[in-house]
C-alpha cells in the first residue's frame, strides 16, 4: 500500500496545476460561455516569457511592430520576473477576450469551439516560431527538499502546490459566492439579457473574468514548468486534463474542479507506478489515457454537463446549401486536377496530391460537422486507425490492393460507430471535448505504442497495384517521385467521395441530418430517428477519414503516428472551417490550405513563408469563426449569388436578409428567387 | 393614426421620460415597427396594445436598448439612445429605465435574495429592500429559495420587485401577466397604478388583458401591423370598444395607414 501512496502524493504537484487550469476554464466559461481550449497554450506563452526572463533577462514581446525582445537586466530577480509574467498573462487573457471571444459572443456553439481552437493553434504557432519547439527548462521555484510524511519522503513543493490549489479554490469560491462581481458573473452565466437589463456591462464582466483566468493559467504554467519537462506540444495539450477537472466541477463549481484536478494528477502518478509493476498493461500512454477516461465517464454518463446559457442571440451554424450542377462541376474540377497533376512537377505535384488527400479529411468533417453539426476534434484518429489497419491487412495478412484500403476504411467506420454510441448522449462543446480527449488517448495509447505501430519508424504499407497498373507514389524506382498515376488515383478517390457527399446532402438521409443539426427534438418529433442519423453520420465520416488515412499510408509508403496526431486533427478542423465546413467545395478549398498543400508550397517556394502556415491558419480560423462562418466557399458563394442577382434583375433591389445572420438557407431562397424569371 | 381625443395626454404635466420620433425598429435590418411617435411622462401608466405580431415587444426591446433602432430617434430620460447595439442596454438601465421582459429574465439558479441583490443597479440610488418586499409579502418567506422553483405568479412578482429596487424612473413591462390568473393580473396592475401615483415613476406596459390594462392605465397606444393606429386616454378607449376591436380584428376598415385623422 505504501508503495502506491508515495506516487499518489507525488501526483499532487501536477494535480494542483490541473486544478488551476481547470479553475481558469471554469472562469471563462462562466464569464462568456466559451470553453477555452487554448488554456494550455495561454499558459505556455506566459511560461516561456517567464523562462526567458529568468534565463537571459530578455523580455519577449509578441506585439508586431515593437522590438521582439528587450533586455531588462542580466539577472532578473524571481519576484520581478513573476510579476512581469503574470501581468503579461493578464494582458493575454484580456486580449484573447477582446480579439477572439468578444466577437463570438453571439456566434454558434461551433464557431465558439472553432475560435478557441484557432487561438490555441495561433499561440502554439507563435511560441514555436519564436522559441522553437525545444523543451522548456525552468529552475525550481518552490523548495523541493523532501519532507517526511506518513513515513515517506515527499518533495516539499508538491505539498505546497496542493495547499496553494486548495486555497485558491476556496478563494475563488468565496469571490463568486459573496462579492457583487461574483454574483453578477454567476447571473450573466445563466442569463446574459437579464444581467444587462440590470445595468451591468456584460463586456466588462467578461473582460475581468478573462483577465483573471489569464493570470490563473499563467501562474499554473510557471508552477508546472519546473516539475516536468515541457515542450510546446505537451504544454498546449494540458488542456485535456484541465477540461477533465472542469468537467468534474461541471463547469461551475470551483471546489469540485480543484478536487478533480488533484485527483487526476494523483491518478496519473498512480497509474505510472502500476504500469511498472503490472506486466500486461500497455507500456505507454496510460498516463494520458486517464483524463480521457474521466471525461468519457463524466460526459457520457453525466447527461447535460455544461450549464446552458441564456444568450441574447445565439446564431445557428450555417445551413449547408443544396449542391447544384454537381456532375458538371465535378467534371470541370477533375479535368483541372488532372491537368494540374500532369503539368506540375516535383514538389508542386506532391503538394497537389497532399491537398487532394487533405480534402478527403475535410470532406469527412463536412459530413459530421457541416451536415449533422457534431464537432469532432479527433478526426485523424480515424484516419490513423485505417492507416495502421491497412499496414496490418496489406503487409501482414496479404489482402490485395483495392480490398485492403476499403476494409481498412470499414474498420475506421466501425471505430466511428464505437465513438458515435457514447456520443449520442453528447452534443456541441461536450462532444468536442470528448473527441479531443479520445484523440489524445488513442494517439498515446495506440499510435505511439511501438509494439502496435512501430513507433517512430512506423509500419510499412504495400504498394497499390491494380490490374497491372502501378498506382504507387514512387513506383519501383524512386526517380519518378511523385508519380502522376498516384495523383490520378487520389483525384479519382476525392471525386468519388465528393460526389457521394454532395449526393448525401440531397438525399433523404442528408435532409434528416440537417434536421437533426437544426433541432434534435423537433427532428425526433417529425419522426426522424435522431440516434440512427447521428450514428450513420459518424460511420460515414469515419469511413471517409479512413480512406484519407489509407491514402496517407500510400502517400508515404508507410504510416507513423506523426501523421495522425491530435495537432493534425486540429489543423484539419482549421482548414476545413476556413474553406467552408458546410459544403463540398469548402472541403476542396480546405485541402489547398494545409501545411504541405498547394498554397503554402507555392508561398514557401516563392517567398519562404511556409513556416507561417500554422499561424496563418490559426488566425484565419479566428477570423473565419467571427466573420465568415461559412468559410471561403461560403463567401464566394454569396458574392456570386449577389453578382448574379444584380446581373439578372438590374432594376430590382436586392433585399439584404440581415447581412449579420445571413444563413445559407436564406441565401438559397434568394438565389432561387433570383434565378426564376420575374 | 387615430386619435380618440384631441387633448390626448391623460395626466400630463410631469417630466417627459420617453420620447420616440419616427422610430423604426426590427431584426437584422428588417423593420417590424414603423415610424412610431410615443411619449411617456412621469407618473403616467401607458398601455401598449395590439394584436399578436403588431410589434409591441419589438418596440419595448428597441426602447430598452436590446435591439438597435433602424431609423428615427429615441430619447430616454432626456438622453438620446444611440443606434449601436453594443453596451447600450446596460447604460439605459443605469439611467433609470427598468425593463422587465416577457418571462422576467430571472436568474433561476440564484436564490430570490440573490436575484433581488442584483436589482441594485450600479450607479443608481437603492430602494429600501424591506419597503419593496412590503409590497410583495409572498416573497418575504421565499428569500432563500432558488428563483427557478417559484411559481409563475411568484416569478412575476420577483421580476417586478427586482426592477423596483433600482428606483426606476421609467418602468417598462412586457406581458407581466403572462399565464397568470385574471385576479392576480388585476392585483398586479393595481399595484403598478399605486407605484406610478406614489413615486412618479412612468410606466409603459404591454398587456393582452385589454380591459384590465385600460382600467389601470392613463393612456394607451394601439399598434397594428407595426404602425400606431390609435392613441388616446384609457377611459375613452375603454368606452369606445368598437375602435379597439377594429384594430385588433382587421385593418380592412382602416387600410394600411390607419383611419384618417379627425
Amino acid at each position: 500500500m505504501e508503495t502506491f501512496l508515495a506516487p499518489l502524493l507525488l501526483g499532487l504537484g501536477s494535480g494542483a496545476v490541473y486544478a488551476l487550469f481547470g479553475s481558469g476554464v471554469v472562469l471563462t466559461y462562466r464569464a462568456s460561455g466559451v470553453v477555452n481550449f487554448a488554456v494550455g497554450a495561454m499558459a505556455m506563452c506566459t511560461t516561456f516569457v517567464f523562462a526567458e526572463l529568468r534565463s537571459s533577462g530578455d523580455l519577449h514581446l509578441p506585439v508586431p511592430g515593437l522590438p521582439s525582445q528587450i533586455h531588462l537586466a542580466d539577472e532578473v530577480p524571481f519576484l520581478v520576473a513573476l510579476i512581469i509574467s503574470l501581468a503579461f498573462a493578464a494582458l493575454l487573457g484580456l486580449v484573447s477576450y477582446l480579439l477572439v471571444f468578444r466577437p463570438l459572443l453571439h456566434a454558434s456553439a461551433l464557431a465558439k469551439v472553432v475560435g478557441a481552437v484557432g487561438l490555441m493553434i495561433t499561440l502554439q504557432a507563435f511560441v514555436v516560431l519564436r522559441f522553437g519547439s525545444a523543451t522548456l527548462g525552468v529552475a525550481p521555484i518552490l523548495p523541493s527538499e523532501p519532507v517526511e510524511l506518513l513515513g515517506m519522503n515527499i518533495p516539499r513543493d508538491r505539498i505546497y502546490l496542493a495547499v496553494l490549489a486548495v486555497l485558491l479554490g476556496v478563494g475563488l469560491w468565496a469571490l463568486y459566492r459573496f462579492t457583487a462581481f461574483g454574483l453578477a458573473t454567476r447571473a450573466s452565466a445563466e442569463n446574459e439579457t437579464g444581467i444587462v437589463l440590470l445595468g451591468r456591462s456584460r463586456n466588462l464582466l467578461a473582460a475581468l473574468n478573462w483577465t483573471l483566468a489569464g493570470v490563473l493559467s499563467g501562474a499554473a504554467g510557471i508552477l508546472l514548468a519546473p516539475l516536468t519537462l515541457l515542450d510546446p506540444g505537451t504544454f498546449t495539450l494540458l488542456v485535456v486534463p484541465a477540461l477533465g477537472a472542469a468537467l468534474i466541477g461541471r463547469f461551475s463549481r470551483f471546489g469540485l474542479t480543484v478536487a478533480g484536478g488533484l485527483a487526476l494528477g494523483m491518478a496519473q502518478a498512480g497509474i505510472i507506478k502500476l504500469q511498472a509493476s503490472v506486466s500486461w498493461l500497455p507500456r505507454v500512454g496510460l498516463r494520458e489515457g486517464i483524463p480521457f477516461l474521466v471525461i468519457l465517464v463524466v460526459v457520457a454518463l453525466g447527461g447535460r454537463v455544461l450549464p446552458s446559457r441564456g444568450a441574447i442571440v445565439e446564431r445557428r451554424a450555417p445551413q449547408p446549401p443544396q449542391p447544384r450542377r454537381v456532375l458538371a462541376s465535378t467534371g470541370v474540377l477533375v479535368a483541372l486536377g488532372a491537368a494540374g497533376l500532369f503539368i506540375l512537377q516535383g514538389s508542386y505535384r506532391a503538394a497537389l496530391i497532399a491537398s487532394l488527400i487533405a480534402a478527403l479529411v475535410c470532406l469527412s468533417l463536412v459530413v459530421l460537422t457541416g451536415f449533422v453539426g457534431q464537432i469532432s476534434l479527433g478526426q485523424m484518429a480515424f484516419a490513423g486507425i485505417a492507416g495502421f489497419a491497412l499496414s496490418k491487412l496489406g503487409e501482414g495478412v496479404g489482402i490485395p490492393f483495392p480490398l485492403a484500403p476499403l476494409l481498412a476504411a470499414c474498420i475506421a467506420a466501425l471505430a466511428g460507430l464505437a465513438v458515435g454510441v457514447p456520443a449520442l448522449r453528447v452534443r456541441g462543446v461536450n462532444l468536442a471535448i470528448a473527441t479531443l480527449a479520445a484523440a489524445v488517448a488513442i494517439e498515446e495509447l495506440v499510435f505511439k505504442n511501438p509494439d502496435l505501430t512501430g513507433g517512430f519508424e512506423g509500419s510499412k504499407v504495400p504498394l497499390p497495384h491494380l490490374w497491372g497498373l502501378d498506382l504507387s507514389i514512387g513506383g519501383e524506382s524512386s526517380a519518378a517521385y511523385p508519380r502522376v498515376a498516384f495523383g490520378i488515383f487520389a483525384l479519382v478517390v476525392v471525386a468519388l467521395v465528393g460526389l457521394g457527399v454532395a449526393n448525401l446532402r440531397r438525399s433523404t438521409i442528408g435532409r434528416q441530418m440537417l434536421a437533426v443539426r437544426a433541432n434534435e427534438r423537433a427532428a425526433a418529433a417529425a419522426g426522424i430517428d435522431v440516434a440512427a442519423t447521428k450514428l450513420v453520420a459518424f460511420g460515414i465520416s469515419a469511413f471517409i477519414a479512413g480512406m484519407a488515412g489509407a491514402m496517407i499510408g500510400y502517400q508515404f509508403s508507410r504510416v507513423s503516428f506523426t501523421s495522425f496526431s491530435v495537432f493534425a486533427s486540429l489543423t484539419f478542423v482549421a482548414v476545413a472551417f476556413i474553406g467552408g465546413i458546410n459544403r463540398v467545395s469548402g472541403a476542396l478549398i480546405g485541402g489547398l490550405l494545409v501545411a504541405n498543400g498547394l498554397l503554402f508550397t507555392v508561398l514557401e517556394e516563392w517567398a519562404g513563408l511556409g513556416k507561417y502556415q500554422l499561424m496563418v491558419s490559426g488566425i484565419g480560423l479566428i477570423v473565419a469563426a467571427a466573420l465568415w462562418p461559412e468559410g471561403i466557399a461560403g463567401a464566394i458563394g454569396s458574392g456570386w449569388a449577389r453578382l448574379r442577382s444584380l446581373i439578372k434583375a438590374p432594376g430590382s433591389t436586392v433585399v439584404e436578409v440581415g447581412a449579420a445572420d445571413d444563413t445559407g438557407a436564406q441565401r438559397e431562397v434568394q438565389r432561387e428567387s433570383a434565378a426564376s424569371p420575374h | 393614426m387615430g386619435r380618440v381625443d384631441a387633448a390626448a395626454g391623460g395626466r400630463t404635466g410631469g417630466e417627459v421620460l420617453l420620447v420616440t420620433r419616427g422610430l423604426t425598429g426590427g431584426y437584422g435590418g428588417v423593420p417590424a415597427v414603423f415610424d412610431l411617435d410615443i411619449e411617456i411622462s412621469a407618473g403616467e401608466v401607458v398601455a401598449l396594445l395590439g394584436p399578436n405580431g403588431a410589434g409591441k415587444t419589438t418596440t419595448l426591446l428597441t426602447v430598452a436598448g436590446l435591439l438597435p433602432s433602424l431609423a428615427g430617434e429615441i430619447s430616454v430620460l432626456g438622453e438620446p439612445v444611440g443606434r449601436r447595439r453594443s453596451g447600450r442596454a446596460h447604460r439605459v438601465a443605469r439611467r433609470g429605465l427598468a425593463f422587465v421582459p416577457e418571462g422576467t429574465a430571472l436568474f433561476f439558479d440564484l436564490t430570490v435574495r440573490e436575484n433581488l441583490r442584483l436589482g441594485f443597479v450600479p450607479g443608481r440610488r437603492r430602494a429600501d429592500l424591506e419597503g419593496v418586499l412590503d409590497r410583495f409579502p409572498a416573497l418575504q418567506d421565499l428569500l432563500g429559495r432558488k428563483a427557478g422553483l417559484l411559481s409563475g405568479g411568484e416569478q412575476r412578482m420577483l421580476g417586478l420587485a427586482r426592477a423596483l429596487l433600482s428606483r426606476p424612473r421609467l418602468l417598462v413591462l412586457d406581458e407581466l401577466s403572462l399565464g397568470l390568473a385574471p385576479l392576480l393580473v388585476k392585483q398586479l396592475l393595481m399595484s403598478l397604478r399605486e407605484i406610478a401615483d406614489g413615486t412618479g415613476t412612468g410606466i409603459m406596459l404591454v398587456e393582452q388583458q385589454v380591459s384590465m390594462a385600460l382600467a389601470a392605465a392613463d393612456r394607451a397606444y394601439v399598434l397594428s401591423g407595426g404602425r400606431l393606429v390609435l392613441e388616446g386616454p384609457a377611459t375613452e378607449l375603454a368606452a369606445r370598444h368598437e375602435l379597439l376591436e377594429t384594430s385588433y380584428l382587421g385593418e380592412v376598415a382602416f387600410g394600411q395607414d390607419g383611419p384618417e385623422e379627425t
